[in-house]
């Protein structure tokens, strides 16, 4: 896919999200510029989320134009996007993890699964996605028979092939998704899926958020997520699934009825990717997978909604369509 | 005349090794001093404490910076021996005292007198990760000497667990290094000074 083969869908939905961006900032700046009058004339504003939001904002216009500008590159670049992503996201995981000096190997095992990983998907072999655990698995096998002790074993290999699982197998999804195809139906190719993909996964965060923070009095599961509200889970999941119906005719083989169902699900296998992470996080003694997206927290914060919804998009445009 | 060596040692490797593949984050660079006489003291678990440090640099403030290392490891004709000295400005110092060699600061004095940025690990070694030793009192001697020099206490985080002592091979992982508050040298005690430099280093880790 080269430059000159872009869908004018995608470029419009594009320029749609930058719409977004540039609509959103503009909202904030005046309310951060209102709040600063308002509170100059002695009136009371306490309004705490504004500096936040002025991050995640930054944040966003930087992770937008990367991202966009790699789909717009072409099918090598978002793949070496998305296999960066995946190291970063391993990066904070095994950052964070209890490990001791003997798994040092596993660690490498981890690691050595992004190429593999990437490299068998960009050469079109999509079982690159079954094989990759059981490779991780196999590798350990052969580390844990060199060094000759099972002290251990299920604990630092379960440690690997969760960061494998999740940053390398789940994600990798992504790159399987913009490697399907222009064709019949497909009218705005892999680039225009992955667009699809994840701009309603993201927007459902980002209401979910918002809603959260503005709507939510009742939390939803405090005993691993003490943000997340109820009405932070409706307001995401009405959006994903409104975005998914208005979007799916110009980006997808998908209608607008099916589009709403479709995105039900990737909404609510979002808000389970979400809580799968949290938990992590919340065992782990930690607020925040990392400190790479000012605002957002880490790599995986930002990508825990994908991790679920990648892997059931993909097999599901696959075997419905 | 710039050492290009040194220079593109820094660009191209220590940079992009700290900055890029283990996303070294830096809390308060400010407070860094950006010309020399200064002090840095850091925590030291690992090799690759030196590199996040020299990192916190640009390549023509890096050229400045010389790390203190010891005699008996750092071996001159060693191959870690001349990486030290030649790409880290390194020089030597004696970790057993002995009386015969005279003035043991007498090194890290001329690196101060000629204005560059001297530094030091005050644990003496690399200790176990994540664990304060005992400090040696090194620093507050020459600190005293010149109460005029910064010395800046630089506390690294996850450097440990990229290259452990005894380990070969470094893995990326995240570092972070929390800069503390520049401190001189206030009359009173070395004991006294020692205790500050390890209050801020306790301080640092918990922020």
């Amino acid at each position: 896919m080269t430059a000159g083969m872009l869908s004018p869908s995608l470029i419009f939905v594009l320029t749609g999200i930058f719409g977004l961006l540039l609509l959103a900032t503009s909202t904030v700046g005046v309310a951060i510029a209102a709040a600063r009058a308002f509170s100059s004339l002695g009136w009371v504003t306490a309004l705490p989320i504004l500096p936040e939001l002025k991050a995640r904002l930054r944040t966003w216009w930087i992770m937008t134009a990367a991202f966009s500008t790699c789909l717009i590159l072409g099918r090598g670049m978002s793949l070496a996007f998305l296999a960066l992503v995946s190291f970063l996201v391993l990066r904070e995981y095994l950052s964070v993890t209890p490990f001791r000096a003997g798994d040092r190997v596993g660690l490498f095992v981890a690691y050595a699964m992004i190429p593999l990983q990437y490299g068998w998907i960009a050469r079109g072999h999509a079982e690159a996605a079954a094989i990759v655990p059981i490779a991780a698995l196999a590798a350990l096998g052969a580390v844990v028979t060199l060094r000759g002790t099972a002290q251990d074993f299920l604990a630092s290999s379960a440690l690997v092939i969760w960061g494998v699982l999740v940053a390398i197998v789940a994600l990798g999804h992504l790159a399987l998704i913009v490697s399907i195809p222009a064709s019949l139906g497909y009218i705005a190719g892999g680039p225009g899926l992955l667009l699809f993909l994840v701009f309603v996964c993201q927007i459902g965060d980002v209401v979910q958020y918002i809603a959260g923070k503005t709507l939510g009095r009742r939390r939803a599961v405090p005993g691993l997520s003490p943000n997340k509200t109820v009405a932070g889970y409706v307001g995401g999941l009405s959006a994903t699934a409104l975005a998914a119906a208005l979007l799916a005719p110009y980006l997808t083989p998908i209608g607008h009825g099916e589009g709403f169902l479709v995105g039900g699900a990737l909404g609510l296998l979002g808000c389970l990717g979400g809580l799968t992470i949290s938990a992590l996080k919340r065992d782990l003694g930690l607020k925040d997978m990392g400190r790479l997206l000012p605002g957002h927290g880490g790599a995986l914060d930002r990508a825990d909604s994908l991790v679920f919804s990648a892997p059931f998009f993909y097999h599901y445009l696959v075997l419905a369509h | 005349m710039r050492d290009l060596l040194r220079t593109w040692c820094h660009r191209v490797v220590i940079r992009p090794l700290m900055r890029g593949a283990c996303g070294l984050r830096v809390s308060h660079g400010e407070r860094l001093p950006r010309t020399g006489p200064a002090i840095l003291v850091a925590n030291h678990n690992s090799h690759f404490d030196t590199l996040a440090l020299f990192a916190l640099f640009s390549p023509r403030e890096a050229a400045t910076l010389r790390a203190v290392v010891a005699r008996d490891y750092f071996r001159v004709g060693s191959l870690i021996g001349w990486i030290a000295r030649r790409i880290f400005g390194a020089i030597t110092a004696d970790r057993a005292w002995r009386p015969a060699a005279g003035d043991p600061l007498a090194g890290c004095s001329r690196v101060l007198d000629a204005g560059e940025i001297l530094i030091l690990y005050p644990e003496g070694t690399r200790g176990m990760p994540g664990v304060m030793s005992e400090l040696k009192a090194g620093v507050a001697y020459l600190a005293r000497r010149y109460p005029k020099v910064p010395v800046v206490p630089v506390t690294l985080s996850g450097v440990e667990r990229i290259l452990p002592k005894g380990a070969v091979v470094p893995l990326p992982l995240t570092v972070a290094a929390h800069v503390g508050v520049p401190r001189y040298w206030s009359g009173g005690d070395c004991r006294d000074f020692m205790a500050e430099l390890r209050v801020a280093f306790a301080g640092a880790s918990e922020a």
